[in-house]
């Protein structure tokens, strides 16, 4: 894997250069972020600033990138379309994301109607604001879609498998909490980073930008902020899961090499299944190998009972799809996530497996691997 | 009878008499239909109106001092068709129309009937019977204000006949909606018993109703002359006009369309906008008062126990939508009716995109024992 220049832990030193040069940091907001994403009730710091690091750098390459193709159309500032090309090969996160914008349209709609001073407001700022975002995301899909895939996505209605299992998660997370436990738990679910915007402008450096990003590109980016937090947690819980041994496992014996690096001792025997390519994975996935679905991490082993849906369509998962079974409630893990966990959650995300890993995707080539995109 | 303005308790009668010409009384100073004095009994009525405003449904209005008012010169040209069929519904059961209708302009017929027979129904749906009585003489005398010519003394005196004519037809309103020719839209839906309704009437917040004056205005001229008008025509094309009593604001804009925002209620929405009207029409405009609809009703209460918004938008994943870190509230679209309710995680549930109050109290009682299952203990 030759990420190397891009990934968070040997670029650790530039990044981390930046950022103590900064004094900006989004660390308490991430360890209520991940609190409320499924880590425990009090996220280690270390992880926090780690899980900074490579929200960070992630959005810096994805800003210069958008920014080299906004010029390349001649555009003075970072607009939504430039990010919606960048996202284009990765189906399911796409319409993740437009799912959230045509979101955000409904809900000013609504709150608009509620209060008749937002009524005015809306009325007096002009009035082709119903639905803007998804005028804009219709409009420019229209424009690039060649083969009427991306079109078919508005009227798409599958179920967006990552984001139910999530919900799930969240759910069992919550059964257990009584009335003030889980006030506290929705406080930390309504923090994102598009509330703290100039925060988070200056945080991304954009000020020192040539091209901007304007208004709904700065919401875009701060929704893949937070989705490449979420899915850093959700890997990183896979992770953690996997490193339990699990009575039973026919395939516990088998390890591979670089698994054991990161590996802390103090976790106990390397007992831990970790066959090299997705595809071996007990129970239930072969995943096609064709597909090379560069997702990285393992499809878990439904082992524990509740293997979720989907997990064997491999054709439709794009790399990011990891099916975790989650099933962290079984296990009952009430220790946060370590650094480590993170650490290797990228690393097996990063990690180019099949023959068609390097033409999936655009920005590949650049070498980093987007979590949100 | 020794005077013909006393009237008999009887229907009948009051039709006769209404077909008389208006008697001079010595509350009135004249019955020539003077545009001044026009306007000082619109402004008397206007007032007391205003006054009315604050009274409860209980109370009567017209024991209140005289009612100064002939409006039968405005509609001086359909006096006598205009009663009739309102006769016939004299006895309805009007509701709680304490702000008496200002039926300063000629209406078109339908739309009062219409309105009506909406009012009535969304009043069968909140009063109990107690209230009847006074419904029942409340619409009396409204309907004696709209296009009567009453004079205040025999106002006054007409109006004490008048109960005991309601008195009799207290007991047969009851059965009159049924047998109207406008019966009402909505049935009269008995209130469902304690155990099975959740005891909660949520309140309305917000109503946004549009109406159209149907006549050209000039946004300038309005802006100039009204008081609590603002007009920018680079930032909106319409003149923002706001009144206190209903506490509204009104967006005019030049074709004579007009949104009025803000009142609490259907019936304060009806009456602000014909302020609104009002002002427009005291400004030189001949402003009419077409096609006044409902658009949208904000409702909001309160469940008073902790919901699991996670819970419910596992389950009810068709409907809701939950972003917390875009709103912290549960969009749930409810299909019948179409309403959608913001389900928040204190209890506190606000439903919105209504045209009926039945929609509101119906919506929330669907969702009621749903977020029931969904309380956080």
């Amino acid at each position: 894997m030759n990420n190397t220049a891009a990934s968070p832990m040997s670029a650790a030193t530039s990044s981390s250069g930046r950022s103590t040069g900064k004094s900006i940091s989004f660390t308490a907001e991430l360890q209520s972020m991940m609190f409320s994403l499924g880590d425990a009730r009090r996220p280690l710091h270390e992880t926090a600033v780690l899980v900074e690091d490579v929200v960070h750098t992630q959005l810096i390459n994805l800003l210069q990138q958008a920014a080299e193709v906004s010029q390349l159309r001649g555009a003075r500032v970072i607009s939504a379309e430039d990010l919606l090309f960048l996202m284009r090969k990765d189906k399911k996160k796409l319409r993740r994301l437009l799912k959230y914008m045509f979101f955000r349209d409904y809900k000013s709609k609504i709150v608009k109607g509620i209060d008749e001073d937002d009524l005015l407001e809306d009325k007096l700022s002009g009035s082709n604001n119903v639905n803007k975002r998804q005028k804009i995301a219709q409009d420019f899909l229209n424009s690039i879609d060649q083969t009427g895939e991306l079109l078919a996505m508005f009227e798409d209605d599958e179920i967006d498998e990552v984001k139910q299992e999530r919900m799930e998660r969240a759910e069992r997370q919550t059964r257990v909490m009584d009335s003030a436990q889980y006030a506290e738990f929705c406080e930390s679910r309504h923090l994102s980073f598009s509330k703290k915007g100039s925060k988070f402008r200056d945080w991304l450096d954009c000020g020192s930008m040539e091209i901007k990003p304007n208004v709904v590109a700065m919401e875009i980016l701060a929704y893949l902020a937070y989705e490449t937090v979420a899915q850093l947690v959700d890997l990183a819980l896979l992770v953690r899961q996997d490193m339990v041994t699990k009575a039973g496992d026919p395939f516990s014996h088998a390890i591979s090499a670089t698994f054991i690096q990161y590996h802390n001792s103090a976790e106990g025997s390397c007992m831990k299944p970790y066959p090299d390519s997705p595809e071996s994975t007990p129970p239930p996935t072969p995943t096609a190998p064709s597909v090379g679905s560069q997702h990285s991490g393992k499809t878990t082993s439904g082992s524990l009972g509740n293997g979720s849906a989907g997990q064997d369509s491999a054709k439709t998962k794009q790399r990011k799809r990891k099916k975790s079974t989650a099933a962290c409630g079984v296990e009952a893990h009430s220790d946060a996530i370590q650094p480590s966990h993170i650490r290797e959650a990228v690393r097996r995300y990063g990690h180019k497996i099949g023959p068609l890993s390097p033409f999936t995707s655009a920005y590949r080539r650049n070498g980093m691997a987007f979590l949100a995109c | 009878m020794a005077s013909a303005p006393h009237t008999p308790p009887t229907q009948p009668q009051l039709h006769s008499r209404w077909l008389f010409p208006p008697f001079p009384t010595s509350q009135l100073p004249t019955v020539s239909p003077s545009p001044m004095e026009e306007e000082t009994y619109l402004e008397l009525y206007l007032d007391q109106c205003s006054t009315q405003d604050a009274l409860t449904p209980s109370r009567s209005p017209l024991l209140s001092p005289a009612v100064p008012y002939d409006v039968d010169m405005l509609t001086s040209s359909n006096p006598e068709t205009a009663f009739n069929p309102q006769l016939e519904e004299v006895t309805e059961t009007y509701g709680s129309f304490s702000a008496v209708d200002l039926s300063l302009l000629p209406d078109e017929l339908s739309q009062e009937n219409k309105d009506q027979t909406v009012i009535r129904s969304k009043n069968e749906i909140e009063e109990n019977c107690k209230n009847q009585s006074w419904q029942t003489r409340l619409p009396l005398s409204s309907r004696m204000d709209t296009g009567l010519a009453l004079n205040s003394s025999s106002g006054s005196s007409s109006h004490s006949r008048l109960h005991p004519a309601d008195g009799n037809s207290a007991q047969s309103s009851p059965e009159k909606p049924h047998s109207l020719p406008l019966a009402s839209i909505t049935p009269m839906t008995p209130m469902a018993p304690i155990s099975e309704c959740s005891g909660i009437v949520p309140q309305l917040q917000n109503i946004v109703s549009t109406v159209n004056l149907a006549c050209k205005l000039d946004l300038k001229k309005i802006a100039l002359h009204a008081k609590n008008a603002e007009y920018n025509p680079k930032r909106f094309a319409a003149v923002i006009m706001r009144i206190r009593e209903p506490r509204t604001t009104a967006l005019i804009f030049s074709s004579g369309k007009m949104v009025c925002t803000g009142a609490k209620s259907e019936e304060q929405s009806r009456l602000a906008a014909r302020k609104y009207a009002r002002v427009v029409q005291k400004l030189g405009f001949p402003a009419r008062f077409l096609d006044f609809t409902i658009q949208n009703m904000v409702a909001s209460c309160d469940v008073r126990f902790p919901i699991s918004l996670e819970g419910l938008v596992l389950t009810h994943q068709q409907f809701s939508s939950y972003e917390p870190e875009l709103f912290p509230g549960l969009i749930y679209r409810m299909v019948k009716p179409r309403i959608v309710l913001l389900i928040f995680v204190s209890g506190k549930v606000v439903l919105t995109g209504a045209k009926k109050r039945s929609d509101i109290y119906e919506a929330f009682e669907n969702i009621y024992p749903i977020l029931k299952g969904f309380k956080k203990a």
